[in-house]
């Protein structure tokens, strides 16, 4: 082992995590015009297991009803597939936007990152319980 | 110069008695000449400079930094070194100062820093000394291995459409790399603090899919 420069301090941190879950959403938002435009998806895996239809079935039809905002048929698909989508979209946005800020020093600090973050926190895993919570 | 002369008069004496011969007088007085030359040129030990002392040595660049606290830690006063042959007073003031750049400054290091350290410090040392940072060794490791445990918590509780595909890799990936990521010498404490987040979220995904399954 050698010594070396390298070295990333929690702003670039902050910023290469953020980078990461921007990839994330983008990955899930493009998942279904794939599946679609491809003519290629995954069965439910949980059906094959167990036999029965699970929380998220429909939900890659639900997406790409609502990529064409059709928004109606979305839910008959799945009733989270519309939450799901405006999170993911509101996400990618957030996420894009972040990314600028913080390439300004000022708010770059150790400091935000950790206000920023435990905001981040905070929002997610409230989703998480609101769509449990909401959507059984 | 007047002990040039004072030997040469000497020699001369000596041929003149005939103690020397002339072949012998002609040889040792060129020497002397010679030798009277060469220390001329060169200065003595008291009057060298500081270019001529520091002649195998190197010039080195060695800059201050600010700490963790924001103090301004000084660079030793030294500006020749051989790095090849650094001796043990130089290693004893060179080593606490890179150490502590290395773990709180380790971008501003110069590359005769690096080289230095790279010199007195020991592969485990060094190891060590990066494991004290601030910040993230392991920053791309550390991140994904929490993602991959979220992510394997989503589709377990969320969208179990995935739950090989999604579920499955992601645990098994996360729980491989916490795992090595902990066993790494030179992994900090937020390395070490995400890979114990990541088995935490692994594990709460693995009792609830055993308690969902049920």
């Amino acid at each position: 082992m050698k010594l070396s420069r390298t070295y990333l301090n929690i702003a670039e941190t902050y910023d290469l995590a953020n980078k990461l879950m921007v990839i994330i959403f983008l990955l899930v938002f493009l998942y279904p015009l794939f599946t679609s435009y491809l003519n290629f998806g995954f069965s439910c895996q949980h059906k094959l297991i167990y036999g029965t239809e699970c929380r998220s079935c429909g939900l890659t039809r639900g997406l790409q009803s609502c990529l064409s905002f059709d928004f109606s048929t979305a839910n008959k698909f799945n009733a989270q597939s519309t939450f799901i989508f405006i999170v993911i979209i509101s996400q990618i946005i957030f996420r894009i936007s972040l990314a600028f800020i913080l390439k300004n020093k000022y708010f770059a600090n150790p400091k935000n990152i950790f206000k920023i973050s435990s905001l981040d926190v905070f929002i997610i895993v409230s989703l998480l319980i609101f769509n449990l919570k909401y959507y059984g | 110069m007047a002990n040039k002369l004072d030997k040469l008069n000497e020699l001369h004496e000596l041929l003149k008695s005939g103690a020397i011969s002339q072949q012998e007088f002609e040889s040792l007085k060129s020497e002397i000449i010679n030798n009277e030359n060469v220390t001329h040129n060169s200065p003595t030990p008291e009057t060298k400079t500081p270019i001529q002392e520091n002649v195998n040595k190197e010039k080195i660049s060695l800059k201050p930094f600010s700490d963790n606290d924001g103090n301004l830690i000084k660079a030793p006063d030294i500006q020749y070194l051989n790095i090849k042959d650094i001796s043990d007073a130089e290693i004893k003031i060179l080593k606490p100062f890179i150490r502590q750049k290395q773990i709180y400054s380790p971008a501003e290091m110069t590359s005769d820093e690096i080289a230095i350290g790279n010199k007195i410090f020991s592969a485990l040392e060094i190891a060590e000394m990066n494991s004290e940072r601030p910040g993230f060794n392991y920053a791309f490791v550390s991140i994904f291995s929490v993602l991959c445990s979220g992510a394997a918590l989503y589709f377990i509780t969320i969208s179990p459409c995935f739950i090989i595909l999604g579920a499955g890799t992601g645990l098994i990936a996360s729980l491989f790399i916490s795992i090595t990521t902990l066993n790494k010498v030179d992994a900090t404490k937020l390395d070490r603090t995400f890979s114990y987040i990541a088995l935490a979220l692994g594990v709460i995904a693995i009792i609830v899919y055993i308690n969902w399954g049920k």
